[in-house]
């Protein structure tokens, strides 16, 4: 495994991707899917009426979007239900022909699926399963493998790998229907990189999962993204997962894209608030707390406000004058607080 | 090659897996036997009235019966269990899976898990055809056993077909489950020689529902009692109904996949 080093992994300075001259491994423009549903009001009689004259609505689920992923980075895909996170992947992969606009990946155009591209992308849906739930694990790997045309004794080499990495030594001889989810979702990312994949498509794979195994499964992406040097694009409702892994993200909604962008600009550009936390040795005693800014937490001993930047020097001093402050931190509000701002529309679109 | 390389694989995981399941087996094993031998006694219980049925006689019937037996066997062994599971995965959206691999879709769809105790239903059918051609050995000859052969590859190519066709509409129909028993109802008729239906029902049976393109044809054509003129149709429509069956196929994946939209 003697890859390049990967940019946006090393531990550089912010906009390390940007910085590095490497190829473009993922390219939409103005990429759009619509599809088109068939409605009907609720009721008997719209039900009858429905099947003998279907009304449709269009539904634009990828309203044109544009970005660049280069190879080896890590980008974090995040927007709430139905914002079009899945259309697109799926798009990206093959599965879906978009409505209008041109996709490349690996300078592919996926959805004439040629086994050339398809042998090389990978994708793990954290809700679906694509191991046989009545056969042990074991043999849906030594399926895939066949299924992908890797050489045995290359195939065997890699599975033993990942089967040490992600600890799955125990299932491979059970019925997968008998797995636990953590289990499973181990196993399913193991049979997605069997073949290894140059571009990883995660779409929730921590869904349902325990803090520790979501932890765990993070930092075998992280490491699987560090040693093969491939590109993965990870979409997620933990936004742990996604600033656990990605430098970039890039923020969609109602199928646009609203921020792509290094997470810490992010922070910087949309958020225009410190969060300053102060212990004290005394109550606060009705101390005016909210001429201050917006208070978040009011506890016995202990408060948070949210403060504009601008104002934190002068807060901070008017907090250590007025109470007896035993510790005051200053820290960036979080970053769920910052993406809802941006869905919301408060922040300024990039 | 390398597809048959596959197919062979998943016989393999799926031999493996069933053997698992041993106690299974024998008893699917035992309903099979069950099943036959109601088979034999109504075959007895018609030729103790009659010494012929359309012109079939009691070993034609039970050439005819191997027959039915062994595609029997054949439909459970991989096609209906591949073509549930397609519709399966349309339901829950897991088709994706299959599309992603770089294999064939039809193909990989089509053969990637087998029953393997539905063997037992092929062997007993070829068991009896073996037995009514041991006795009817004046009338089988080597020709006739070639174009049975012949035959009965075109009848799976046909049944084939028309099972990708079913799957394939569950791209529009979420429920197709019920379609699968009417089949079933349709598919006993084929115990028993068209011959012995009307001229109307015999027409549809064969150009309509093509029953007889199944069972009796390749029956008929091991005792020489298949015309010329359905030979060539058995051809012609087993080449045409993988064609339009495989046609439809990709018009349901670009459906599926919003190309044709």
């Amino acid at each position: 495994m003697e890859n390049a080093p990967v940019c946006s992994t090393a531990p550089s300075s912010e906009g390390a991707a940007l910085q590095c001259p490497l190829m473009a491994q993922i390219e939409a423009r103005s990429l759009t899917k619509t599809f088109r549903v068939p409605e009907r009001e609720g009721g008997l009689a719209a039900a009858l009426a429905g099947l003998l004259r279907r009304r449709y609505r269009t539904v634009e689920a990828v309203a044109g979007i544009d970005f660049t992923i280069a190879e080896g980075e890590m980008v974090g895909f995040l927007g709430p239900n139905g914002a079009g996170k899945t259309t697109t992947l799926k798009m990206l992969t093959g599965l879906l022909h978009p409505t209008s606009g041109r996709a490349t990946v690996l300078g592919y155009e996926p959805w004439r699926r040629e086994s050339a591209f398809l042998r090389r992308v990978s994708m793990v849906m954290g809700q679906r399963t694509q191991l046989n739930w009545d056969l042990p694990a074991m043999d849906s790997f030594l399926v895939h493998l066949a299924v992908y045309g890797v050489d045995r004794s290359a195939g065997r080499r890699t599975l033993d790998e990942l089967v040490e990495l992600l600890d799955i030594g125990d299932c491979l001889r059970k019925q997968v229907r008998t797995l636990s989810l953590g289990e499973r979702m181990r196993c399913e990312i193991c049979v997605a990189l069997l073949h290894r994949p140059a571009v990883l498509f995660l779409d929730e794979p921590t869904l349902g999962l325990d803090i520790a195994m979501q932890a765990r499964i993070r930092r075998f992406v992280a490491d699987y993204n560090r040693r093969e040097g491939a590109t993965v694009m990870l979409t997620s409702h933990y936004m742990a997962d996604v600033t656990a892994l990605c430098r970039r993200i890039i923020v969609i909604d109602h199928g646009r894209i609203l921020f792509d962008g290094a997470l810490a600009d992010l922070a910087r550009r949309l958020a225009p608030f410190k969060v300053v936390t102060v212990d004290l040795a005394g109550d606060l005693d009705g101390y005016a707390l909210e001429r201050l800014g917006a208070v978040l937490a009011r506890g016995f001993r202990k408060a948070t406000l949210r403060v504009p930047k601008e104002r934190v020097a002068e807060v901070i001093g008017r907090l250590l004058a007025d109470l007896p402050v035993l510790d005051l931190t200053v820290a960036d509000p979080p970053v769920e607080e910052i993406i809802a701002q941006v869905l919301d529309g408060r922040g300024a679109p990039a | 090659m390398r597809y048959l390389r596959l197919i062979g694989l998943f016989a393999k995981v799926s031999v493996q897996n069933d053997a698992a399941y041993r106690a299974d087996f024998a008893a699917h094993v035992a309903v099979t036997l069950l099943n036959f031998a109601a088979e034999l006694v109504g075959l007895w219980t018609i030729f103790s009235n009659t010494g012929s049925l359309g012109g079939w006689n009691a070993w034609h019937m039970l050439a005819l019966l191997g027959v039915f037996r062994g595609m029997y066997g054949i439909i459970g062994l991989f096609i209906s269990p591949n073509m549930r599971r397609i519709m399966d995965d349309v339901r829950q959206g897991t088709l994706d899976f299959v599309l992603i691999k770089p294999v064939n879709a039809q193909f990989y769809a089509s053969f990637r898990g087998l029953v393997v105790w539905r063997l037992a239903d092929i062997l007993l059918g070829a068991v009896l055809v073996a037995a009514a051609c041991a006795r009817l050995s004046a009338e089988v000859t080597v020709a006739g056993l070639a174009l049975f052969v012949a035959m009965l590859a075109c009848g799976v190519t046909i049944i084939y077909s028309f099972w990708l066709v079913l799957a394939t509409g569950a791209f529009w129909l979420t429920r197709v489950t019920n379609m699968e028993m009417v089949f079933w109802n349709v598919f006993e008729a084929g115990r028993y020689p068209v011959e012995i239906y009307p001229p109307a029902v015999r027409w549809m049976l064969t150009y309509v529902v093509p029953l007889a393109f199944l069972t009796t044809f390749p029956a008929g054509s091991l005792i020489g009692k298949v015309e010329p003129f359905n030979v060539a149709a058995a051809a012609g429509f087993a080449a045409l109904a993988l064609a339009g069956a495989s046609w439809f196929w990709r018009f349901g994946l670009r459906r599926y996949s919003g190309a044709s939209a």
